[in-house]
């Protein structure tokens, strides 16, 4: 969903899959694995799906465009909100590790 | 420039991809084209979760498992063995599995669509148990299923396959999940094509029960077998039972929404109202439906099978094999009634197209 949301409305498989591939560092993330996720998540209403116009350079095939939805950004918010807490937590245990050792 | 794609080989691989991923899959697989290896290599690795995915999709596992439970049943006669009856099923099983994967059956097709489709099913689900046969009598002869099953149970499940599709030719009966905004048109041709879906899943469903109760009616009049007549009898009680809850319900389907243009919000209401009287019979349909149907006959078997000498592994296993369908049908509807759900909740947050967006799939459509 992240890299949906960096990708603005140029988010579509391959650029979400290249999108995700450099946000994990070079993660090994396949692209099956792109389309599965992306099915569950619209299945869940998180985000939709459309069909873009063909283009020469897909072969003259079109392009799965992806767009989160209010709830699907509602979900991205809090898992930030979970992280950053988490990240505090974590900051703050090994402040004071540091500072006993 | 990149270079493009050979035709045979993109042919080849978009024959694997199911129709409903076809042209993104084979678009993204164009875009990352470099050679023909590295081409092959990327298809083979995406088409198992692209297959899969679509599996996951058209499929709904406790109908197929309860389906394929049937089948076994009925396959599982005096001299069959159990691997005989058995391995035809699944075979079966992954015939239905992946025609509803590549041939999707969308529910809003006509009677005669339907009809043409469920008579492919039929032959679909011969032509996988004969060439199971087939294949068996090379193999192991010893699991060859007896002359029997071909004469009767075989023909019998083909005909209950073909009602069971022609009552839902999509294998599901829920509306689609999708949270994106609608137009008031779009709401109501939704709203209107799952209702005449319902309408006419109910329509045959009373055809089926009526057949059974005529059925019933015969056993009584032509057999002189007590217990036969006592099932007969049974049957009859629990279809008229049936009947008269169907038809209160086609009654009540038939008072719901007319053919008058409405506004978003309207339609909404509409669509909302229809949607919880289906949740409504999904959650009382076990109690009301499936256990008439089956309480008689089952109790008249057990009755029957105890008479025998050492009645208990065959009793039990009726027994097990009975609760094992009852609650196949129980997921079915759960997970039917859980859809419904769902999609109640989505209509309550959904957004009407704005006229930007209306224009913009006016635009699209021309």
């Amino acid at each position: 969903m992240t890299a949906i949301v960096q990708r603005g409305r140029d988010a579509y498989s391959v650029k979400i899959h290249q999108a995700v591939a450099a946000l994990t560092e070079g993660g090994k993330v396949s692209l099956g694995t792109i389309y599965t996720t992306l099915d569950r998540l619209e299945d869940r209403g998180l985000i939709t799906s459309w069909l873009s116009d063909p283009t020469p350079e897909r072969g003259g095939h079109a392009k799965r465009c992806y767009r989160l939805e209010p709830a699907g950004g509602r979900l991205l918010r809090e898992s930030t909100h979970t992280t950053q807490g988490l990240s505090a937590l974590l900051e703050e245990a090994l402040g004071s590790l540091g500072s006993h050792g | 420039m990149s270079p493009a794609v050979p035709r045979s080989l993109e042919r080849g691989i978009g024959w694997l991809v199911p129709p409903a991923s076809r042209e993104h899959v084979l678009g993204d697989l164009a875009e990352l084209y470099r050679s023909p290896g590295q081409y092959l290599w990327d298809a083979l690795s995406v088409l198992p979760g692209v297959i899969l995915g679509q599996i996951r999709r058209t499929t709904d596992p406790p109908r197929m498992l309860a389906l394929t439970l049937v089948l076994v049943g009925m396959l599982h006669t005096r001299g069959a063995t159990m691997m005989g009856a058995l391995l035809p099923a699944l075979l079966v099983l992954l015939t239905q599995v992946i025609r509803h994967a590549y041939f999707p059956c969308v529910s809003r097709v006509s009677f005669g669509v339907a009809l043409r489709r469920a008579l492919i099913d039929m032959g679909l689900v011969a032509g996988a148990v004969l060439l199971c046969e087939g294949l068996v009598a090379v193999w192991a002869p010893a699991w060859l299923l007896p002359a029997v099953v071909f004469k009767l149970s075989l023909p019998s499940f083909c005909v209950l396959h073909f009602v069971a599709h022609l009552q839902n030719p999509a294998g599901m009966i829920w509306p689609p999940p999708s949270a994106r905004p609608m137009s008031a048109d779009e709401l109501l041709t939704e709203a209107r094509g799952f209702r005449q879906m319902w309408l006419r899943a109910l329509r045959i469903e009373i055809g089926a029960v009526l057949f059974l109760l005529a059925m019933s009616a015969g056993l009584i009049v032509l057999v002189s077998d007590p217990w036969v007549r006592m099932v007969g009898a049974c049957n009859l009680v629990s279809a008229l039972v049936v009947v008269s809850f169907m038809r209160r319900q086609l009654r009540s389907q038939n008072r719901w929404g007319g053919e008058s243009p409405l506004d978003f919000n309207q339609a909404r209401a509409e669509y909302r109202e229809g949607l919880e009287q289906r949740c409504q019979v999904m959650h009382t349909y076990t109690l009301r439906y499936v256990f008439p149907l089956m309480f008689g006959p089952a109790l008249l078997t057990l009755w029957k099978l105890l008479q025998a000498h050492r009645p208990w592994p065959v009793v039990l296993s009726t027994l097990g094999l009975g609760a094992l369908y009852v609650l196949l049908v129980h997921w079915m509807i759960c997970r039917a009634h859980f859809k419904l759900r769902r999609r109640l909740e989505q209509l309550a947050t959904l957004k009407e197209k704005s006229s930007s967006e209306l224009a913009a799939s006016s635009v699209c459509l021309h």
